[in-house]
């Protein structure tokens, strides 16, 4: 079966005699492509159709946790459109109006184009310029396949209905989308890129015009390789702009995958320390799916310190793992969290500590295995189990008990075993972790950069484990 | 089209225009389809096998939703409104008894829209029963084989209404935005 088109769709529909009918097959039509465009939206059908002031369909979506949402009105032409000085009529409302039939209308484009400048903020197109930029046009391919081919191309689709203004019909809706697909040659990619920004700047109103700009910014810089890209000054300057702040869950969803699954893409740190500032580890975790096989190691290990989690959990690596996971060091996204592959160890991370539950299953660890690796780190409170006693040394304020630790075991002739310890993390955000050999996890009090969480795990932790195997 | 065919053409496409915006500003009527986009929704039948094309369909709101269609007629004279008037009329007969005898009493309401008064001698009675027998009379060719129904015409003449619009009607009506508000706490039941 060939593409789906939603002018043939429309078409079939208006053609019937009966009303129901008629407006039922319509709004099927054009909600089935705007589900197709927007897959994150949430499509209201109203009870109007074709009415002066109500939509015919409401299209809600969050942004940044704001509940938003705009207005689809159908006409049944571009002529009908400019005849009824909708453009003009419902500037106040910032539509979308969609005319059903495409048919080139000179008179009714040029009425139309005398309307816009005065609204600023409505869309107006057609069904054809749908079927141009559908999703659906890609074939049996699928959407996943088309998002990772075509990121911009993803990304228009899904912020045309939320932003999209001016008139966009026939060729404006050709070029627009040729511009958002990818060109083989290097240079031919940043001069597309170029022309793509212009045409964002035309057709979409602020707020996604700044998100499309700042994704076609984000793949400039990253495909522009070690050699050329200049972090201090192009990122500096881009930090500095209206562009920052955080990427939208369809973003996330598109630009991340391709960025990590394209060799070429450059591996400056600061470049993805830069696209780590823009999510956090649960946006990560929310797309696991997307992410599935990928090596993550270019985009975590610079954002290790930025990133907030809550718990870590170290297992021994090649427990129940092929013998070529060796080979696999570094950060993946597994079982819907991200995952460190060591040379012995996997540790998981979550900011979701309730994702991570181990039952008890460890002894607890022996003072004299691990006290030597507990020495790098500032310990609040150790519980020591000997074989005659049971002590609990805690800290005063954010002191180290770490000497009274050892001069208590020193003194003292027994065997202790430690269930957990306690370790404070200093710094502007001040928060403890508890480390529990017991359940070989490690659990922040409150949220903790990645990078501490870790070096907790591997550092203490995988010292017990060690000493068991 | 000659220059003359297509500025009446425009003119009637605007009075089209500022009577569907004016009537469904008052949140009691849609009217979807109009006779410029697609003639098919807009055609009704009469008793005679006739079909007589309405420049707006839809529906009046309330309780329960009846079928509707408006004639309008963005004239600055008199015209030929009178003569217009009476087959109008012996349309709305004629289409009604049709739907009875077909599908049953669909309650279809009739609208004539104009901007410019006419037969106003007789203005007070163009909506009643024995306007429509009169209509009848003159247009006999409504009735097909049909006898006249005078308890027929009274009902129908309960169904018409006769709106006389100013071009300054637009600036009484609320803008798009509060329209939407408006919408939007109403819950008008239609189709």
């Amino acid at each position: 079966m060939g593409p789906i088109n939603l002018q043939n769709a429309v078409n079939v529909a208006l053609s019937s005699p009966r009303t129901d009918d008629l407006i039922a097959g319509v709004k099927h039509a054009v909600v089935t492509e705007l589900e197709a465009l927007d897959p994150a939206a949430e499509i209201r059908m109203t009870d109007y159709f074709n009415h002066s002031f109500a939509p015919d369909l409401v299209l809600r979506w969050s942004d940044s946790g704001r509940r938003a949402e705009r207005g689809v009105y159908l006409r049944y032409s571009m002529q009908a459109a400019a005849a009824g000085h909708d453009v003009t009529a419902l500037s106040d409302l910032s539509p979308v109006l969609i005319a059903l039939r495409t048919g080139e209308d000179p008179s009714a484009e040029a009425q139309v184009k005398l309307e816009l400048p005065e609204a600023p903020s409505v869309l107006l197109t057609n069904t054809g310029a749908l079927d141009d930029l559908s999703p659906r046009q890609t074939g049996s391919g699928g959407r996943q396949l088309a998002a990772e081919a075509e990121p911009l191309f993803e990304l228009v689709r899904s912020n045309l209905m939320r932003g999209g203004r001016g008139l966009l019909v026939g060729g404006t809706a050709q070029k627009l989308a040729s511009q958002s697909r990818p060109v083989l040659s290097r240079d031919g990619q940043f001069d597309q890129l170029d022309r793509f920004t212009a045409s964002v700047q035309e057709l979409f109103l602020d707020a996604a015009a700044t998100r499309l700009n700042r994704a076609a910014n984000l793949l400039r810089l990253g495909l522009s390789g070690d050699r050329t890209l200049e972090p201090d000054l192009v990122l500096g300057q881009f930090e500095q702009g209206v562009e920052g702040g955080r990427l939208s869950e369809a973003e996330l969803g598109v630009l991340v995958p391709y960025l990590l699954s394209r060799q070429d893409v450059t591996t400056s740190p600061r470049y993805w320390a830069y696209l780590g500032s823009m999510l956090t580890l649960a946006d990560l975790e929310r797309m696991w799916d997307r992410l599935l096989g990928l090596d993550l190691t270019r985009l975590v290990e610079p954002n290790l310190h930025q990133w907030l989690a809550t718990r870590a959990a170290v297992t021994h690596r090649l427990d129940g793992r092929p013998a070529d996971a060796a080979a696999q060091v570094g950060w993946r996204l597994e079982g819907h969290m991200l995952t460190f592959a060591a040379d012995r160890w996997t540790v998981q991370v979550t900011a979701d500590k309730r994702k991570l539950r181990l039952g008890e299953n460890a002894r607890p660890a022996a003072w004299a295995e691990i006290s030597q690796y507990l020495r790098e780190f500032r310990l609040a409170a150790v519980t020591l189990q000997g074989s005659m006693r049971k002590i609990r040394v805690d800290a005063e304020g954010s002191a180290n008990v770490y000497d009274d630790v050892l001069a208590i075991t020193e003194n003292l002739d027994d065997e202790f075993r430690v269930p957990s310890v306690d370790i404070d993390v200093l710094g502007p955000e001040p928060t403890r972790i508890n480390a529990d050999f017991t359940t070989m996890l490690a659990t922040a009090a409150k949220s903790v950069s990645i990078g501490e969480l870790v070096r907790v795990a591997l550092g203490v932790l995988s010292r017990h484990l060690s000493s068991q195997l | 089209m000659s220059v003359v065919a297509e500025g009446a053409h425009a003119k009637g496409l605007e009075g089209v225009r500022l009577a569907k915006r004016y009537l469904e500003s008052t949140t009691y009527i849609r009217l979807p389809f109009s006779v410029y986009e697609d003639s098919v929704q807009t055609t009704l039948v009469r008793l005679d096998g006739g079909k007589k094309i309405y420049d707006m369909a839809g529906h009046l709101l309330g309780d329960k939703p009846h079928p509707l269609a408006v004639e309008v007629k963005n004239y600055d004279a008199v015209g030929n409104q009178a003569a217009e008037y009476t087959e109008y009329l012996a349309n709305a007969y004629s289409i009604t008894a049709h739907e009875i005898n077909e599908r049953g009493d669909l309650r279809r309401e009739f609208m004539w829209v104009t901007w410019h008064p006419f037969s106003q001698s007789k203005w007070g009675k163009l909506t009643s029963g024995a306007e429509i027998k009169a209509a009848i009379e003159e247009h006999p060719e409504a009735l097909g084989d049909s006898a006249f129904d005078t308890e027929l015409a009274a009902r129908v003449a309960s169904r018409l209404w006769l709106v006389v619009l100013s071009r300054r009607h637009e600036q009484l009506m609320l803008t798009s935005k509060e329209l939407l508000q408006v919408f939007q706490v109403l819950e008008r039941k239609g189709v």
